[in-house]
């Protein structure tokens, strides 16, 4: 008799999501964790007095997470504070100009029509065709498994009206933002959002050039920071008998005859279930949980041929005065040109590049009560892509000294005198948020996404490889993101409800 | 029939390779990019 119904590792968004919705129908599931905080990317951690972000730093497109709260027979709204953020970003161009987006639409047109009145009609059409698409597209494909041709084609006979959005998954990214816009400062407010799948605007699928649009249906920041929404995902699938270890660190999942039947801790303990559900990355799970000898080759081939999205550094700053920042969040962006040049002159040569393109998250502006009073948090991204395996160099060794170009950035481009006013400051560089993650060159946003990687060619969420294993979290399903790894959780938990209750 | 399909063959050919030629370098770099990629799908398909 197995110890449980089954076992999740990895207590991120995709695990929690998963494992909670498992648990109210009735699997006797626990969640293994090798941390001793939740939440994976979307977490919080403390640091004299500051509550830091982890990565994750707002939550947008709240569908999923909401559907989740309805299929606990939970109501949001008694679990998280979400506060909303608008407007959604202030942007800051590389000649030092800055403007902000609303949320709201109507809004958004007239700081367009200021900007570049050359693209008004291209912002109405992007808007409006984009709105439509990511509504259309919300249960279609976020919320349904799209993990076979089979899914797809029953996506496509079921909803049709999407099928006309398919060209723009075959485009590039920037294909996509210059068909709409003309002007390069309107092109690089959109374009940036590119990095966040992980790929430039050559190469990114042209569905991410509608991310940015996706802002526009309202942006949220949980009060208490980002851990609030795993802490909620938890209590309400505690409610339903969900356990938690923490500090538990998997070595590697049980297997016999290619079948998953528990996991071994680091400290040798052995667990055992009915079915596995991995929360880790696949490539992870595969080649070291599960191992190549266990293997079929076709999948040790498959899992080995994706490539990590980009590694992003993350500099966390605790401030003794307010910032003169004018949005939660704040994006120094360069032209289409210029982000494709980092990635292939200087990223894919493993140089650093030195850009001031980046994201700053002021989490203080929603909620004060993370710093002590009259202090603020600024999260610093650097959202241009960063070798894992810099010429020369190693992170470890190199985490001081980027520091302080990070706060020379900060300084220069966004808050002169900045220094001044630093009470705190700490680093993840992307080897830090290898061990932390567990994801292979510290990638925050994943595999690598692609129309090559996407859908269909990403890992299954019920693996076809080992009986009983199941996997979510961001190298499944569409990839990184709060709404995407809940909705990962979600799909993830359908086929075990389907085949194990 | 045949020299017909050949031919119309080799025509596809000459003027995906004119159009491929033509193109810019961020283009090239984003076919050459899904040439590499085409090999994995069958296996990415079943993982």
């Amino acid at each position: 008799m197995p110890d449980y119904d089954a076992i999740v590792i990895g207590a991120g968004l995709g695990g929690l999501s998963c494992a909670s919705l498992i648990a109210k129908n009735g699997l006797k599931t626990l969640v293994l964790e090798q941390s001793d905080i939740i939440g994976g990317c979307c977490s919080t951690f403390e640091l004299k007095g500051y509550k830091f972000d982890v990565g994750a730093s707002l939550v947008e497109v709240i569908r999923p997470l909401d559907t989740l709260f309805e299929m606990l027979d939970r109501k949001r709204e008694d679990y998280i504070d979400l506060i909303p953020c608008d407007p959604i970003y202030s942007f800051i161009t590389e000649d030092g100009r800055r403007f902000s987006y609303p949320t709201d639409i109507d809004e958004t047109t007239k700081v367009i029509e200021q900007i570049a009145p050359e693209d008004l009609e291209g912002w109405k059409r992007f808007s409006s065709i984009g709105i439509d698409m990511i509504n259309k597209s919300m249960d279609a494909i976020m919320l349904s498994s799209l993990n076979t041709f089979k899914d797809a084609l029953l996506m496509g006979i079921k909803s049709p009206e999407v099928l006309r959005y398919l060209p723009t998954f075959f485009r590039t990214h920037q294909g996509v933002v210059r068909s709409y816009y003309k002007n390069p400062t309107i092109q690089a407010s959109v374009a940036y959002q590119s990095y966040f799948a992980g790929a430039p605007p050559e190469l990114g699928s042209g569905i991410f050039g509608f991310i940015a649009l996706s802002e526009h249906l309202g942006i949220y920041y949980p009060r208490g920071g980002m851990i609030a929404i795993p802490q909620a995902i938890m209590r309400a699938g505690e409610e339903y008998g969900l356990e938690l270890r923490t500090n538990a660190k998997v070595e590697r999942i049980l297997t016999q005859n290619r079948t998953a039947f528990g996991v071994q801790l680091e400290d040798g303990t052995e667990i055992t279930s009915k079915i596995v559900v991995s929360n880790v990355n696949a490539q992870v799970t595969y080649l070291k949980f599960i191992r190549p000898e266990n293997l079929p080759g076709w999948a040790i081939k498959g899992i080995a041929s994706y490539k990590p999205s980009m590694p992003c550094p993350m500099i966390y700053v605790g401030l003794n005065t307010k910032p003169d920042l004018d949005a939660h969040h704040t994006v120094i962006t360069g032209s289409i040109d210029a982000m494709n040049d980092v990635w292939n002159n200087y990223y894919m040569l493993g140089i650093i590049p030195k850009t001031a393109m980046s994201l700053v998250c002021w989490p203080t502006e929603a909620d004060p009560s993370l710093a002590p009073e009259g202090h603020h948090i600024l999260n610093f991204l650097c959202n241009a892509p960063a070798p894992y395996a810099p010429l020369g160099d190693n992170w470890d060794r190199m985490k001081d000294a980027y520091r302080e170009e990070a706060i020379d950035l900060l300084d220069k481009h966004i808050m002169p005198g900045v220094r001044d006013h630093i009470d705190i400051v700490e680093v993840s560089t992307p080897l830090d948020f290898e061990r932390r993650l567990l994801q292979p060159q510290g990638s925050i946003y994943g595999l690598f996404s692609d129309m090559t990687t996407l859908a269909m060619f990403r890992p299954r969420s019920k693996s076809k490889a080992i009986k009983n294993l199941y996997l979510t979290g961001s190298s499944t399903h569409l990839g990184g993101g709060v709404p995407t790894t809940i909705a990962s959780g979600i799909v993830t938990s359908r086929y075990i409800v389907r085949d194990h209750t | 029939m045949s020299k017909v399909r050949k031919t119309a063959g080799v025509l596809l050919l000459v003027a995906l390779l004119v159009a491929y030629m033509r193109s810019s370098e961020s283009t090239k770099r984003y076919v050459k990019h899904l040439l590499k990629q085409v090999q994995y799908l069958p296996y990415r398909y079943f993982i």
